[in-house]
């Protein structure tokens, strides 16, 4: 029995150890620790069930041995806040008054495409109509609305450059080819594509760039009527 | 308040159930350890009986249901099928082919303890 203690806290830490690097993106609704013991819990019980050469005592012995870590867990969790970091890990502000902080979101493994998606999830479309955003330390997404909100935007964004790469698809739904974004951002003072972290264009001919590093802008391409 | 005792309780039950283990899984290898050596002796002597052989399998019995519960299945079967088979020699005063059998099974009560012990080896 000590044995399989000892294996369930070895496999209780690395898997612990695992979803933190993983970041946020593995993450849904729940601390780190309560993915850990639900992923463990679950083959636990039906190992044992399952294959009856095992006896039932090592299932239990390896679900109380769980039982107990998450006991462990949560009181240092509550008790000490330097641990509850290393726990649970902590927010982070993936977009702020400044545009996208594209460190953050390389920190938990996400891209550009993935805050869109979140943002659409929270119901913003476009990423000027948030002023901050933010993934929880169990992974869910809060957004924070701008307090002088654009007008309504009818139009949905779509993205045309994300990390310095063209996306030809949604380049073809506008209805214009590379060249001319290029010489839009070059009117921008922005000549290097691979410098671009983000670029959104709406179909009212509103589009959001933002340079890697730098504060976003937001332009107008000066189109007559709306595209879509 | 509830999370500490939580700890507390599941943590005694933890040592509890591992000390008890340790303990009952030690002795009771070392007991089955000691009747195969007589079984081996007396049966390398000439000297062991059918009796012998009831006493050997009614102990074996009565320690297998108990280490059903702390052993994996497969190890209690081959124990069981082991002296079977040496028993099954000896009561036909077969000893020659008797004799093996109870080696195997002396090799397996010094080594299965040791798949329990606390070792790097084991752990990983």
């Amino acid at each position: 029995m000590a044995l399989i203690i000892i294996r369930t806290i070895i496999i209780f830490i690395t898997l612990l150890i695992i979803m933190r690097l993983m970041g946020k993106r593995q993450i849904g609704e729940m601390q780190p620790y309560e993915l850990v013991i639900t992923l463990i819990i679950a083959d636990l019980a039906c190992i044992p069930m399952d294959d009856t050469s095992i006896p039932l005592t090592y299932g239990i012995v390896a679900i109380l041995t769980t039982y107990f870590l998450h006991q462990v867990v949560c009181l240092v969790d509550l008790s000490i806040p330097k641990a509850k970091k290393i726990l649970s890990g902590s927010p982070s502000i993936v977009l702020n008054k400044n545009g996208i902080d594209d460190t953050q979101l390389k920190k938990n493994n996400l891209d550009v495409i993935d805050l869109i998606e979140s943002l659409r999830g929270a119901g913003y479309f476009a990423l000027d109509d948030v002023d901050y955003a933010l993934y929880e330390s169990n992974g869910s997404f809060s957004a924070l609305a701008k307090s002088e909100k654009p007008q309504e935007n009818n139009s949905l964004p779509v993205l045309v450059i994300s990390e310095g790469k063209f996306d030809d698809k949604n380049v073809g739904l506008t209805g214009k080819d590379r060249q001319y974004f290029l010489d839009a951002l070059r009117g921008q003072g922005l000549n290097e594509l691979k410098k671009i972290l983000v670029l959104t264009v709406d179909g009212n001919g509103k589009a959001y760039v933002q340079s890697k590093g730098q504060k976003y802008k937001v332009f107008s391409l000066g189109w007559e009527e709306r595209l879509w | 308040m509830k999370t500490v005792i939580g700890i507390a309780i599941s943590l005694s039950l933890l040592i509890g159930v591992s000390a008890w283990e340790l303990y009952y899984v030690d002795k009771t290898f070392d007991q089955l350890h000691e009747g195969f050596t007589q079984m081996y002796q007396k049966t390398e002597a000439g000297t062991a009986t059918h009796e012998d052989g009831n006493a050997m399998r009614i102990f074996w019995e009565d320690k297998k249901k108990v280490l059903h519960i702390w052993l994996p299945h497969t190890i209690v079967d081959q124990l069981d099928t082991h002296l079977n088979e040496a028993l099954g020699y000896l009561y036909q005063g077969n000893f020659e082919d008797s004799l093996p059998k109870f080696e195997v099974l002396i090799d397996m009560t010094e080594n299965i303890p040791y798949t329990y012990d606390l070792t790097p080896q084991n752990i990983f």
